[in-house]
């Protein structure tokens, strides 16, 4: 052999021996032959057929175990919507559960506030819970139940009605979450208020109808796709939800749907659309209102069910701004259904004003022919159609018009109109931008009201669908306005009844008692005394009296519930229970927060979360340990259209626990000390108690004015104490062994089944462990038609019982608070707030603008503060890798995404010098100038300049970035130094620049301006202490030696973990002692 | 409203030359990043005085790099702990008062601490709290032999670690000129009279609410005097919900001119205030 080999000679070498033999003539003899490697033992592999809850679409997924150990997860191929599709988040959540970043055990700070000092002792259960609870009762003791306050949402350990109902049963009215008025609360509230059906979200599961028909499975049982034209606005499924309603958009396109998409950014779905509107983020109301001129113009809308199905003909009284009824124009008239008032139209048979009762078209249609874009006098004032209000507004928005102020050429928006309009059938789906910004209620409103024009509305192939059926000889359809659409009775209070008549609302109110009478079957909160405390909790919660949207999820709004925390009033939440996700890197203007809660502002914050983020390094003072849904012990399941999943935890690490435990726990402990302190004839103050001061004139806004009510008899938890959990683990999987039985192929399965090891067991090693309702059951259309008991067609559960395209709710909600303030109204929004005239508007309108950059080019009349120091627009969107806040652990993620990218044009970046893969500095006004001052509201900025790297590419429009939320858990890593750590939170996070502080709100919901507003970028460099390199994340890596972190982090230690039993908590369920 | 005396609104000033100069020590078992004073000061809380440029062995031997060196820093962010920990920080401020006093040795001090009324609504035990006020460079730690006495440098000049450890018998604490600093700036009595004069209309209520609460009581007799109250709208728009009674209970705690100890009352600086008021009313 030579000396040395080359690649030649060696493969010579290669042919002529073993290849063992020719590299032993180059390398040392540390290379020996030997057999092939065996494990020690046999190891077993069990499958569960599970759901990944990586993000909110839980794609259906096959779990794989060995030894106690997840070693696999991949896609389950039967999901008829994904079909074995598992996205990057989903491929990464073995090393999200197993992150030896964990926190596995309750832990209680012993270092001051702020990350440089974090330092934790781990606690027993008894102590953290104790502890949690002593500090809620004392800041009661000490300032009232108002004194408390509770949070979730940004991603990850999913709690919602623990939220809710937590502050509630301790007498306090606020509750947030950075999403609600953000994410979703719009766009759902909006299909509540309009038509009282499902809205046009396809990120949370409301928009299913396109993904109809695309599996073979639903394809072998003759299901098919309907869906021809989808108009997907600021929606970006194929990012968003890669594996479920990416996938299926993917399949979607392939079957030849067309698809217009309205997006600044260039995503898959606009790459491939088949026509694309780069809109300037911010500026959708006015496109919106340019489709709108140009159907109503050209008569494109469905003249039938615009007359005889939406309120669009609806004469308008020029003063009420509410449709005349017929009772109101035409004395003597008796409406025929009392539920439901006749309104006035214009009449094109008889050519005058006539009544225009609900009905069935077939007959109508014979009589009446009402005009649909019209104005006539009424009672002596100039009225007219909803149809004629929504035309003026569109009127200026010509497409010459529309394309100067939303920078999407004219011909392209012409084009997009006829392909939605002249389809057979074409539905919208619009997306979370639009919560985002000020026309947060005008956006859902105006592509609502299209597709409802359109009459694209319960067909096959629309949007606005339905899967549950209308019972035929069913009553007149009634929607509960008293939160969640009253889906939960009325825990959350009184509200109206629409479809009911006012009379019979009254009756339902007097049927109440007053008091709570034990021997009497009515559950002990079905009693005024508390149902009116909860009404007062409603109109209390901070911000309701300008953004009364907030109602339909009982939401504080945010701002202002900072605000009360900066300067103490009107209230001063002292103690906070967080529940979910990294609030620094979630919340608007993080900034402002951080100061607010550094500055002092906050007594005590208790955290539950898988694992520490920024929020809780930085200031939790107590965290509990929340399960991956990898743990999960409660039972749960999830659908995919028409099939339901079983979600079973299969594993169990430390002592984590369900996201129900730590809130009611300690809620019950809280509640022990409140009532022992009551029984010893103490007085607890409820916020609520307050009568109102210096109103001279109706009782506004308060159940207790006069304080007539008796609060001294109610006790702890009040109401229903915290919902959102089985009160034991026994409860949940009983109620969820007998669901699945109740599918065919299940039942036999699930024979002599009652608990979860009995589930785990029928469930191993069966990938068909899922349940399908038959389409037939499930693909149901024209609910709206099916004949109700008096005959009719059974509508919609609205005041008209009809598409009420004309938001009259929204009307009556600014100025009383009605359906939900009901039966004590509110005061009204203050008009400095409404944008149609002091009210709310009830259609797609277009605002002003709070930072505008100097851009654009005809800023008069919308832009307020047009902006030379910020000249470009900033948005975001979702990536592929990350939900919200989660898994920025995760290292495999992060290896692929570790930073934000910001994405720049070409055009742009060169004006700015920058070249792709540079590292650029992002400022706003909230990093600029004076410092914001809370108590004059003086000064903007609240935090340093981001940054994130450049992507420099066609993907967004000249004189738009893009960048999404990031937070960096290496910069308070346990591998940085002490002195070197920051939170994270400021460096990548794109919610330091975002407005929430002097922002125009939107009028119904209040949501803040995380879009859409005006930002200035410059070269910079890389923030010292983010990790960008592949090894950097070894930290991260879980590996059978590091789920152990140095003492003072209290995580948990060694493989032994991996095992450990699930925590037990045998408490009593909670009393639902309605306060008495 | 009256105007304030100098006794309460003005400030002596010290002449910074005569001020002790700081002598820092890194003791690794127990309080790693400390400095430490060589003398106990009794003086009262004066005025920050003027600071020269720490010298070069000042700024080398200031252990906490994270924090800046400059001594208006150290100020501000001892001044932070106390701000950014509320459940805590009527304890830092009663613990570096007493420091002011007197010097404490360890247990004493802990025990001090636990006697205060303060003490109920910590989030910390005791040695966490002057743990915290030494590393923020507000509280001193001197050494001491078994006789009582305070180690000066110069003793430990050429001893081994060993030899220090045999010669160190306990640890005493006592305020150093940050501290000081610290009491100054966190004074009640300053914060109250900004809290009373910032809006004029509330400031009869809170006069009435501090001598309200000249016996112990529970919020709930606040509330009842409060509640329905004109003032309840002061700040308010038309329209909006009045505040909570519980406001005026919030700011004066936060100013220090109340405490609680299972019932609000008056603290000793509020008290103090409150004659300088009704004096200067007569």
């Amino acid at each position: 052999m030579q000396a040395t080999l080359t690649r030649r000679s060696f493969v010579k070498a290669m042919a002529a021996v073993g290849a063992a033999t020719a590299v032993s003539t180059s390398y040392s003899s540390a290379l020996s032959t030997t057999d092939k490697a065996w494990a020690a033992t046999d190891s077993e592999r069990t499958m569960y057929v599970s759901c990944c809850h990586g993000c909110i679409q839980v794609c259906p997924c096959k779990v794989y175990v060995e030894n106690g150990v997840v070693v696999k997860i991949e896609g389950h191929p039967d999901g008829p919507t994904s079909q074995g599709s598992l996205c990057l988040k989903g491929l990464n959540q073995i090393h999200t559960c197993y992150s030896p970043r964990r926190v596995l055990y309750p832990l209680k700070r012993t270092g001051e506030r702020g990350v440089k000092d974090a330092k934790w002792e781990r606690i027993s259960w008894d102590e953290a819970v104790e502890l949690a609870a002593s500090k809620i009762f004392e800041a009661i003791k000490k300032e009232g139940t108002y004194s408390f306050m509770v949070s979730v949402g940004g991603g990850g350990s999913y709690s919602f009605m623990q939220a809710m109902t937590l502050p509630m049963a301790l007498g306090s009215p606020t509750v947030f979450e950075p999403g609600c008025a953000q994410c979703y609360l719009p766009r759902n509230a909006a299909a509540a208020y309009m038509y009282a059906g499902a809205d046009q979200s396809i990120a949370d599961c409301a928009v299913l109808e396109p993904f109809k028909g695309l599996a073979p499975k639903e394809i072998a049982k003759g299901v098919k796709p309907d869906t021809k034209v989808l108009v997907l606005w600021a929606a970006q499924p194929s990012v968003s939800q890669t594996a479920q309603s990416g996938r299926g958009m993917a399949e979607l396109r392939a079957i030849g749907c067309k698809t217009i998409v309205v997006d600044p950014n260039f995503s898959p779905d606009a790459v491939k659309a088949t026509i694309h509107l780069p809109v300037r983020p911010g500026s959708d109301a006015a496109l919106i209102l340019s489709w709108y001129r140009v159907i109503l113009d050209e008569e494109l809308y469905d003249k039938d069910f615009c007359r005889f199905f939406t309120n669009i003909p609806f004469l308008i009284n020029p003063d009420t701004k509410l449709p005349w009824t017929a009772a109101e124009v035409f004395d003597g008239h008796v409406d025929p259904d009392p539920s439901t008032p006749a309104y006035v139209c214009y009449d094109q048979i008889s050519k005058s004003v006539q009544p225009l009762p609900y009905g069935d078209p077939a007959v109508l249609k014979t009589q009446i022919d009402p005009a649909v874009v019209y104005e006539v006098e009424v009672k002596g004032k100039v009225s007219r159609t909803a149809g004629k209000v929504y035309r003026d507004e569109a009127d200026p928005w010509t497409l010459e018009k529309t394309e100067e102020f939303c920078w999407v050429p004219a011909d392209r928006i012409r084009e997009a109109i006829d392909l939605y309009a002249k389809a057979e059938v074409a539905g919208i789906a619009n997306g979370v931008a639009s919560d985002m910004e000020e026309t947060a209620s005008q956006v859902p409103f105006g592509l609502m009201g299209l597709d409802m024009i359109m009459g694209y509305v319960n067909k096959p192939g629309a949007t606005l669908t339905q899967n549950t059926p209308a019972a035929p000889g069913g009553p007149r359809p009634t929607h509960n306005w008293n939160g969640f659409s009253g889906m939960f009775g009325m825990i959350f209070g009184i509200g109206y009844q629409t479809g009911a008549t006012p009379e019979q609302n009254e009756a339902r109110i007097a049927a109440i008692p007053d008091e709570w009478d034990p021997s009497s079957p009515v559950p002990p909160f079905m009693t005024k005394t508390w149902l009116y405390a909860l009404n007062q909790l409603m109109i209390d919660r901070l911000g309701m009296k300008n953004h009364k949207g907030l109602y339909e999820w009982c939401h504080s709004h945010i701002p202002t519930v900072r605000e009360a925390i900066e300067t103490g009033e009107p209230f001063h939440p002292r103690v906070w229970f967080d529940m979910s996700g990294n609030k620094f890197a979630m919340l608007g203007s993080a900034g402002a927060w951080y100061n607010a809660i550094m500055n002092g502002g906050v007594d005590f914050i208790i955290c539950q979360y898988p694992m520490m983020t920024s929020f809780q390094i930085e200031c939790a003072d107590l965290m509990f340990p929340m399960e991956e849904w990898l743990e999960a012990t409660g039972a749960t399941e999830f659908g995919q259209l028409n099939y339901s999943f079983p979600c079973p935890g299969v594993i169990h690490l430390g002592e984590t626990v369900p996201n129900t435990v730590p809130p009611q726990r300690v809620c019950n402990a809280t509640a022990a000390l409140l009532n022992d302190y009551i029984e010893q004839g103490n007085k607890v103050v409820f916020g609520f108690e307050g009568a109102k001061v210096g109103v001279a004139s109706r009782n506004n806004g308060s159940y207790y004015h006069g304080n007539t009510i008796d609060t001294s008899k109610l006790r702890f938890p009040l109401g229903m104490g915290v919902m959102g959990g089985a009160n034991s683990e026994k409860e949940s999987w009983t109620a969820h062994i007998e669901k699945f039985k109740a599918f065919p192929n299940l039942a036999p399965k699930l024979e002599g089944v009652t608990d979860r090891e009995g589930m785990l067991k029928a469930m191993a090693n069966d990938p068909d462990f899922y349940g399908v309702t038959p389409p037939d059951m499930y693909w149901i259309y024209d609910q709206h038609l099916v004949p109700a008991a008096d005959g009719l067609p059974t509508g919609f559960a609205t005041e008209s019982r009809k598409c009420e395209v004309y938001v009259q709710l929204a009307i009556k909600m600014g100025r009383t608070g009605f359906p939900y303030c009901y039966p004590i109204p509110q005061e009204a929004v203050d008009p400095s707030v409404a944008t149609f005239d002091g009210d709310y508007s009830p259609i797609c309108n277009v605002p002003k603008q709070k930072e505008v950059p100097a851009s654009l080019s005809d800023p008069e009349g919308f832009a307020e503060d047009p902006s030379d120091e910020f000249p470009l627009a900033l948005t975001s969107g979702r990536v592929y890798y990350f939900h919200h806040g989660t898994m920025r652990h995760a290292p495999f993620a992060r290896e692929i995404y570790p930073v934000p990218d910001v994405r720049i044009n070409p055009e742009t970046a060169a004006k700015y010098g920058i070249a792709h893969g540079d590292w650029v500095e992002i400022s706003s006004r909230r990093t600029q100038g004076e410092p914001y001052d809370p108590v004059t509201r003086q000064g903007t900025k609240t935090a340093e300049p981001i940054r994130g790297r450049a992507y420099v590419a066609e993907v967004v429009a000249p004189n738009v970035v893009w960048m999404e939320r990031f937070w960096n858990p290496e910069c308070f890593d346990n591998s940085v130094p002490a002195e070197k750590r920051t939170g994270g939170w400021q460096e990548c996070n794109v919610n330091v620049i975002t407005n929430a502080v002097d922002c125009r709100f939107n009028e119904v919901f209040g949501s803040y301006t995380n879009r859409g507003f005006a930002v200035n970028i410059k070269k910079s460099t890389k923030p010292d202490l983010v990790w960008t390199e592949p090894k950097e994340f070894a930290p991260f890596m879980p590996n059978n030696e590091n789920q152990y972190t140095p003492a003072d982090a209290g995580v948990a230690i060694n493989n032994a973990a991996l095992l450990t039993p699930i925590v037990e908590f045998n408490d009593p369920p909670t009393t639902m002692t309605g306060g008495f | 409203m009256q105007d304030f005396p100098d006794s309460i609104r003005g400030h002596t000033t010290q002449d910074a030359t005569s001020r002790p100069k700081a002598a820092t020590r890194a003791k690794e078992n127990l309080h790693p990043e400390l400095t430490t004073d060589t003398g106990a000061s009794t003086q009262e809380p004066t005025h920050m005085p003027a600071h020269d440029t720490p010298s070069p062995e000042e700024a080398r031997l200031d252990i906490r790099d994270h924090v800046a060196n400059s001594y208006e820093q150290k100020v501000e962010h001892a001044c932070h702990l106390l701000l950014a920990n509320p459940l805590n920080r009527p304890l830092l401020y009663r613990t570096l008062k007493a420091a002011a006093t007197q010097t404490w040795t360890l247990h004493e001090l802990e025990s001090y601490i636990q006697s205060c009324p303060e003490f109920t609504s910590a989030t910390q035990p005791p040695y966490f709290i002057i743990k915290w006020l030494a590393d923020a460079d507000a509280l001193g730690i001197l050494e001491m032999d078994a006789q009582g006495s305070v180690i000066e440098p110069a003793r430990l000049e050429g001893l081994s670690e060993d030899e220090m450890d045999d010669l160190i018998d306990d640890y005493s604490f006592a305020i150093n000129d940050v501290g000081r600093d610290v009491l100054v700036a966190m004074e009640p009595k300053h914060r109250l009279m900004e809290l009373m004069h910032i809006i004029p209309e509330r400031y009869d209520t809170y006069k009435e609410v501090l001598e309200f609460l000249s016996e112990k009581r529970p919020y709930s007799d606040v509330d009842k005097l409060l509640r329905g109250r004109e003032i309840l709208m002061s700040g308010r728009e038309p329209g909006d919900h009045p505040m909570q009674p519980s406001v005026f209970i919030d700011k004066l705690s936060a100013a220090g001119g109340i405490v609680w100890d299972d019932g609000w009352q008056i603290s000793k600086e509020g008290k103090e205030l409150l004659e300088v008021i009704n004096e200067i009313a007569r």
